[in-house]
């Protein structure tokens, strides 16, 4: 394999998920899904809700087992939570009696890695998401907007080779996560990783990426791969290109959005 | 996200504290008033002196006790055994619920005799202490230590067992060993509960130690309230009261200054349940 430290491949192979129901029955999450991701590649997942996207990205992450189909990251097999990832989940996650600093520097301390050249990357990081003078702020202490890019921080600290993000900005209002978009492809494009990034929002999934990976519903498949094309860095006014308002067209139609409503004439 | 300023009054977040640590001039105002109250309308209700003394009774009765120096020895004896079993049962509360939850055999072992004991009234087993352990000041330590163990091990296991289930998965994430999840999550988390067990434990030690010493002692609070009360020193009785409510009161007071410190995130009152 030929994948550098700073940015890992993902293969993902035939990739099932089913859960065992109360009632006896299984549940399909997941059905037969193949993913890969280049070096520094930039993808998104987008799908409707329940549709299996945060399971697809546990078993990304190690965190759960598929039931069936091959999990590799950067030449190897996926067998548990690795250290060369980091990951970003829905909500923040911080711990409450830690400051931000203190928050970020967690992997460090549980990684028993050495203090003073994390502390020094710490304080790069927080340039970074431009939180900077936030150091020895509590978490209660930040708005939802900040609390999420201490998040991101935090899964940066330890250099991973790939970033993995779960709705990060899901639970953010419109403004916010808008403003949080820039900044992260401000950050990808500082130093790019291997990011998956997971999220039901059709206009983010193409801004972020450079391939939007469509979901169906459940059980959860990839039905198309839209190749974005988008000249990068991107500023809003990507959003009014005609290639982007033809991306979004498209991922509406595959996932069916608005057909119930046109269906009625 | 859960926001502990938000739901606070208007102002400077120390009006809170002071209305929770300290009374208000109004408090103090009724509180005066219904001591004036009881002093004046006691006597007239024709109610012994030695079934319920006034306030100025009971407030020479303290004066005398503290000027002769027998409640100084006896107030000594009982901090002494109730701060004890305190911090044994603290100790001991923390370490065996860590021990419950972190270790599978512990739980299997000893849950179902803890469960069995928790459920005993723990002051039955007074007599038994004296006879195991003596008449000294050991057996009063033991039976303190005995009754407070119970909130300080119950509130553990709770807190320990309470930690966010996206925490969790965090800390898996990051590969954390067992004692790191303990250390930097489990123990944190818990601390809010493990500050109300100490909260109700510290009462529950006094309550032991007075127990101890009904059943035998030759000194202390317990058995001073005995010996006044056999001589229907009526005032001298309530006059430990006072000091016992005191001691109650000061162990609370300090117990909340803590939690404030070690379990700041936490609004004040929400580590009360
Ligand atoms: N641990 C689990 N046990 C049982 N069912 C689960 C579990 N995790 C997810 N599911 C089910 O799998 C489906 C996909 O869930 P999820 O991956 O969270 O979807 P999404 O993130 O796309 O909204 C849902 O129907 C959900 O109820
Ligand atoms: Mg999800």
């Amino acid at each position: 394999m030929t994948a550098t430290a700073a940015g890992c491949t993902i293969g993902l192979r035939g990739v099932g998920k089913s859960f065992a129901r109360r009632d006896g029955t299984t549940l399909a999450a997941l059905s037969a899904v193949d993913l890969e991701a280049a070096p520094r590649e930039f993808i998104t997942i987008v799908g409707p809700s329940g549709c299996g996207k945060s399971t697809l990205l546990k078993i990304l992450a190690g965190l759960t087992t598929p039931s069936s189909g091959e999990v590799m990251l950067n030449g190897e097999p996926v067998r548990g939570p690795r250290r060369d990832v980091g990951i970003v989940f829905q909500s923040p996650v911080l711990l409450p009696w830690r400051t931000a600093l203190q928050n970020v520097m967690l992997p460090i301390t549980i990684y028993r890695q050495p203090q003073a050249p994390a502390l020094r990357r710490a304080a790069e990081l927080f340039e970074l998401v431009g939180l900077t003078g936030f150091e020895d702020n509590y978490p209660f202490e930040l708005s939802g907007g900040m609390q999420q890019r201490v998040a991101i921080a935090r899964a940066l600290i330890h250099a991973p080779g790939t970033l993995l993000m779960d709705e990060p900005f899901g639970a953010l209002d419109a403004l916010t996560r808008q403003m949080m978009n820039i900044e992260l492809t401000r950050i990808w494009d500082a130093d790019r990783k291997t990011v998956v990034l997971i999220t039901h929002d059709i206009a983010e999934s193409i801004f972020l990426a450079d391939r939007v990976l469509v979901m169906s519903a459940r059980p959860g498949r990839i039905v198309e791969t839209i190749e974005v094309g988008l000249p990068r860095p991107r500023h809003i006014s990507v959003m009014s290109d005609p290639r982007f308002t033809a991306h979004v067209a498209r991922i509406q139609h595959l996932l069916g959005v608005g057909e119930a409503a046109s269906g009625g004439h | 996200m859960r926001n502990t300023r938000t739901d606070q009054p208007a102002g400077d977040g120390g009006e809170d504290r002071m209305a929770g640590g300290f009374a208000s001039i109004s408090q103090i105002a009724i509180y005066a008033a219904l001591l004036v109250a009881w002093q004046v309308l006691l006597p007239l209700s024709g109610v012994p002196a030695f079934v319920i003394p006034t306030p100025l009774d009971v407030g020479s009765a303290l004066v005398r006790g503290f000027t002769s120096g027998s409640y100084l020895h006896d107030l000594g004896v009982t901090l002494f055994e109730m701060l004890s079993g305190f911090l044994i049962a603290a100790l001991g509360g923390m370490l065996t619920g860590a021990l419950i939850v972190e270790v599978r055999i512990v739980e299997r072992v000893f849950y179902p005799l803890i469960v069995a004991v928790q459920s005993l009234p723990k002051i039955a087993l007074a007599p038994l202490m004296l006879m195991w352990i003596g008449f000294g000041l050991s057996s009063k330590v033991a039976m303190a230590a005995l009754v407070a163990f119970f909130p300080v091990l119950v509130n553990t296991i709770v807190g320990l067992r309470a930690s966010d289930r996206d925490m969790n998965q965090l800390f898996r994430s990051l590969r954390a060993s067992r004692l790191q999840a303990l250390w930097y999550l489990k123990l944190p988390a818990a601390t809010p509960f493990i500050i109300a067990g100490l909260d109700v434990a510290f009462v529950f030690a006094l309550l032991g130690a007075i127990v101890g010493e009904f059943v035998g002692a030759a000194s202390g609070l317990g058995y001073a309230i005995m010996q006044l009360q056999f001589q229907l020193d009526t005032p001298g009785v309530f006059a430990i009261l006072v000091i016992l409510a005191l001691i109650g009161l000061a162990g609370h007071a300090a117990i909340r200054a803590l939690g404030r410190r070690v379990a700041f995130w936490q609004s004040p009152d929400a580590a009360g349940q």
